[in-house]
């Protein structure tokens, strides 16, 4: 049997005893896997939750945690580490100011996972001349951009916001592009206005200062 | 899941009685009478840990079953 395929047999065996709730051979499963993927930050995650489930634990709470942080070191482009460090810090150790800033990054990295796949499904739409879905997806990376930005803006971003948007509560909203994904965001909006704007009646644009 | 009729400590498992927010003399009351003294105010801090306890392993306990569907 090949090495992904007695990987993927031995998740599924996990998943099983997981639901029967026999937490202890969940977790012998997770560590034989664990010996041939130490590097597996999503088995250290589902090593830290069965240890916390047993009812006659062989490793302590701190283990669990250490587990978490190394999944978090392992995978760091990752937000599952992050938020379950988060709720072990929240309910384990109630310190919610800890479970706070380790929510935060958690939730930091599940953004910008979230808008690079809306701006490539925004992207993919568009080449289908799919422009109204393609603009949905795009509102909703100017809305994740928009809560993203904590930022304090000066007089002169203030004077000259990058986009004018509103959300689907018709709320409108000044902002600025920036980060890994604007320049994709603008060229894409703009080309997506572009094609929608002679049947809609929409801006030409909406680049660097516009506003839809 | 848990019911409001279970006590406590038939809900938390062994390992997180381990943990600091563990309170054994809130064991023997019930998931709802937990849930009754965290909604008070001001709520007593051990409730609200036993409560967090409790639906910590409530939430892991889901997540095997997510796992499978």
């Amino acid at each position: 049997m090949s090495k992904v395929r007695s990987f993927k047999l031995g998740l599924s065996t996990v998943s099983r005893l997981w639901a029967e709730r026999d937490y202890d051979a969940a977790l012998c499963e997770v560590e034989n896997l664990l010996n041939d993927w130490p590097g597996n930050a999503h088995l250290h995650i589902l090593w830290a939750s069965l240890v916390q489930l047993q009812e006659k634990p062989k490793h302590g709470l701190e283990e669990a945690k250490q587990a978490l942080q190394r999944a978090i070191d392992l995978e760091k482009s990752s937000p599952s580490g992050a938020i379950e460090l988060g709720q072990f810090l929240d309910a384990v150790e109630d310190s919610p100011q800890a479970a706070s800033k380790a929510y935060s990054e958690g939730v930091a990295l599940a953004r910008e996972a979230l808008i690079e796949g809306l701006v490539g499904q925004a992207k993919a739409l568009h080449q289908l001349d799919k422009s109204e879905d393609a603009l949905r997806c795009l509102l909703e990376v100017l809305h994740l951009m928009h809560l993203g930005s904590t930022r304090k803006r000066g007089k002169s971003e203030n004077a000259a916001p990058d986009i004018l948007f509103g959300s689907q509560t018709g709320q409108i909203f000044a902002l600025q592009l920036k980060g890994p994904f604007a320049d994709q965001v603008e060229e894409i909006l703009n080309e997506v206005i572009a094609r929608r704007s002679p049947r809609s009646g929409a801006p030409a644009a909406a680049g660097r200062h516009g506003g839809f | 899941m848990a019911q409001d009729n279970d006590l406590a400590d038939d809900l938390i498992p062994g390992s997180l009685k381990r943990s600091k927010s563990y309170h054994q003399d809130y064991g023997k009351k019930t998931y709802k009478e937990i849930k009754g003294l965290a909604a008070a105010n001001p709520p007593d801090k051990r409730v609200r840990q036993m409560k967090k306890l409790i639906e910590q392993t409530q939430r892991l306990q889901q997540k095997g079953k997510r796992r499978r569907s």
